[in-house]
């Protein structure tokens, strides 16, 4: 079982050649229903053929999946609304001197790799260290801009697939070189559902990673304006939970998910600071939060 | 939490927090902490840079028009490149230490003195050898318009019948006097005993050199930790540039206010650089105080060696600084990633100036404004032999090749003796060194 377990499919349609095709996420992964075999399509496209827009997409995704920029700019809850014009994005894609625009980024940082992955990515372009730094900034942001431009839906989906690549157990050397990033992170996204958990300011919140086994600790002190929130919350929380519309389910706030789902979802939730987590099952339904289902307690 | 880890965190939460609805008009702040946490050496301008053009971009992808322009001192690298040693300002300088122990630079010292010219040291390095110097012309030669053909004409032998092609950098004239560094190519062998220096009109240095134990390594200088926390090492560099400008006359730099100081003392405490019990910021006020600015501050906080410095130039008739050249040869130990060499002192009615040679400070701006000094980060002090303290602000950094400079230091207030020795005292962002270097004049 997997994080992206308790999301729904979501669907996007983008301009590819001269008509629109549809992007679909599904059980973690971009398909394209218009491009059955994108996967030879992309060797062609390597092998200097026309590459379709929308296999384009698949790729920048894939080179996207671990990028801390997607938690930093995306997000931070259903009430954040990133919103990103296609067309002007579009257009900077356009105004990139023709070889930058067919430099492709590299990826963020290199998760697991398939072998057919491996394969495909051997037969792209050579990358990297010849690609100025600048420029390859350059293309990650309009890239970064052209995943955002799909929309809510596919914002919480890509944050949570950064998020899972990073929460891998086996990184958390490099999860600890990367502190301060997921302590932003982690506070960013767990203020607001502090704030609609318990009425506190999102100002006083702080996150810290949590390494190690359990959920984390989570505590509120003083009172009045000097009340703060402390928490300490393992990176895997921003997708099994945060990413799937769960922070807060039904008044409690959910602190780690047993049984990922959906729609429904086994799920250990904190009454009140100080208590001690309680498992609970939990049921999405329909919502307009940004394309996340919104979840009720079902049952003890 | 390492300080470089705090202050990371502590930028990526006020960028988080500016983003929230209704923190319009954060961006500024963000901005000017960037630049604090980077003049205090504890966030690096790549990563600030990273930090920033993240935030700028998710402002915009918010719909926030908030006027975001790289910061004041962003803009001012803006044509730096993370990772490339020397890219901007003095080249060459940067880097070097940092992939690697470098080659030992091997210093010998000049025998006892001899009326004229005079050899201060002969640092050999790699490829060349480096001899800051003092030349003096005969009068009909030498004058400052005619630099390059005086120098042009110059020519190197020692006492193997080797002969040197020669640069020069770092030079000031004074009259007929030249200071500055002779760059003899190829290095001379470490077995050296003389150096001949010749112009068309005949011999103009003749300087014996002896090899120093252990390298020239100052004896008994060891690095220690810095007390101070970087938030306090910042402070103590602003008030040191506030003396250096009250030494060099300039007092139309835009004053330090009460809340300017509240804004920058929270900022490091926020960012966990500086101990909210620290005396730092009341000492800096408490030296603007004494500097006319208006803030107010504990006289008694002011320390001992800032005082002297306000003492010397608040007096209307001041010492005449002593006139001559003293060689003093010696490599301190390598401390932040940077080495230098005490190569001597040359000292006259223009001031009293350090000549050392340098490698592995972080890249200087090409300009800097006029009636400043540059911030190399490191805190440099001299006393001399009879207790008086002096602070080295950088008069200037010149390239001498490869990854080294050499750094010219203007002693304030200047030496008013030939003292016998002088104490010095190099403090960086998080090692401390003091040497007891002797002075011969």
């Amino acid at each position: 079982m997997s994080w992206f377990d308790s999301l729904p499919t979501a669907e996007a349609t983008v301009p590819c050649g001269a008509g629109a095709h549809t992007v679909r996420w599904a059980a973690g992964q971009l398909t394209l229903p218009a491009h059955p075999d994108a996967e030879a399509e992309l060797v062609l496209g390597a092998l200097g053929g026309d590459k379709p827009e929308c296999v384009t997409l698949t790729e920048t995704w894939a080179r996207h999946a671990a990028d801390l920029a997607v938690l930093t700019t995306g997000p931070r809850c259903a009430a954040d609304r990133v919103r990103v014009d296609p067309e002007e994005v579009a257009a900077q894609r356009a105004s990139l001197p023709p070889a930058w625009a067919q430099a492709v980024s590299v990826p963020m940082v290199a998760g697991p790799t398939s072998p057919a992955r491996a394969r495909r990515r051997a037969m792209l372009p050579a990358t990297g260290p010849r690609i100025d730094e600048a420029r390859r900034r350059q293309v990650d942001r309009i890239e970064l801009l052209e995943l955002l431009a799909l929309g809510p839906e596919f914002q919480f989906r890509l944050s949570g697939t950064v998020s899972a690549a990073w929460a891998e157990p086996d990184r958390a050397g490099e999860r600890a070189g990367h502190r301060p990033a997921f302590t932003a992170a982690l506070t960013g996204r767990l203020a607001p559902a502090a704030e609609h958990w318990l009425g506190i300011g999102p100002g006083t919140v702080t996150v810290t990673p949590h390494e190690g086994p359990g959920w984390g600790t989570l505590a509120v002190t003083g009172t009045g304006t000097a009340r703060r929130l402390h928490a300490s919350l393992p990176v895997s929380w921003l997708a099994d939970v945060w990413a799937c519309g769960m922070a807060v389910a039904d008044g409690h706030l959910v602190v780690a998910v047993d049984e990922p789902g959906y729609p429904l979802a086994r799920v250990r939730v904190l009454p009140a600071p100080g208590a001690e987590p309680v498992a609970v099952t939990v049921r999405a339904e329909q919502s307009d939060r940004g394309g996340l289902p919104a979840w009720e307690v079902a049952s003890d | 939490m390492e300080y470089r880890e705090r202050a990371e965190t502590y930028l990526r939460l006020l960028a988080e927090a500016a983003l929230r609805p209704g923190a319009d008009g954060h961006a500024g702040r963000i901005r000017r902490a960037a630049d604090l946490l980077i003049e205090a050496g504890v966030l690096t301008e790549p990563m600030a840079a990273r930090i920033l053009a993240d935030f700028q971009l998710s402002l915009r992808v918010r719909g926030r028009q908030e006027a975001f322009v790289p910061s004041t001192r962003l803009r001012r690298l803006g044509s730096f490149a993370p990772g490339a040693p020397g890219a901007l300002g003095v080249p060459g300088l940067a880097g070097g230490l940092a992939g690697g122990k470098p080659p030992p630079w091997r210093v010998l010292r000049p025998g006892p003195s001899t009326s004229g010219s005079r050899l201060m040291a002969l640092i050999l390095l790699d490829d060349k050898g480096l001899a800051p110097a003092t030349l003096c012309f005969s009068t009909a030669i030498g004058t400052p318009e005619s630099d390059v053909p005086v120098l042009t004409g110059l020519t190197a032998t020692d006492n193997l019948g080797t002969a040197y092609r020669l640069g020069f950098t770092d030079g000031t004239w004074a009259g007929s006097t030249w200071t500055g560094t002779v760059v003899l190519i190829p290095a001379p062998p470490a077995t050296v005993r003389k150096l001949d220096i010749a112009g068309p009109a005949g011999p103009l240095l003749r300087a014996e050199v002896a090899d120093v134990p252990a390298d020239g390594a100052a004896p008994g200088a060891l690095p220690r930790p810095v007390q101070e926390s970087p938030g306090e090492r910042l402070l103590t560099r602003r008030a040191e540039a506030m003396l250096a400008e009250l030494a060099l006359g300039v007092h139309d730099k835009p004053a330090v206010s009460q809340s300017g100081l509240a804004e920058l003392a929270g900022t490091l405490e926020a960012a966990g650089l500086l101990s909210p019990l620290s005396p730092a910021p009341a000492r800096l006020a408490a030296l603007s105080q004494l500097l006319g600015l208006p803030l107010e501050g504990p006289a008694s906080e002011v320390p001992a060696r800032w005082t002297e410095i306000m003492a010397y130039y608040g007096r209307r008739r001041r010492l005449a600084p002593v006139t001559g050249t003293a060689a003093i040869g010696m490599a301190l130990p390598e401390i932040d990633g940077a080495r230098l060499v005490m190569a001597g002192v040359r000292s006259g009615s223009a001031g009293s100036f350090l000549h050392a040679v340098v490698q592995g400070l972080a890249p200087l701006p090409r300009r800097r404004p006029p009636g400043t000094s540059w911030d190399t980060g490191f805190s440099i002090w001299a006393r001399d032999d009879a207790g008086g303290w002096h602070l080295g602000t950088v008069e200037d950094v010149s390239p001498a090749g490869g990854a080294a400079g050499m750094l010219r230091l203007a002693l304030l207030p200047p030496l008013c003796h030939e003292t016998a020795s002088l104490t010095i005292e190099v403090i960086g962002p998080s090692q401390q060194i003091t040497a007891d270097l002797p002075a011969r004049w």
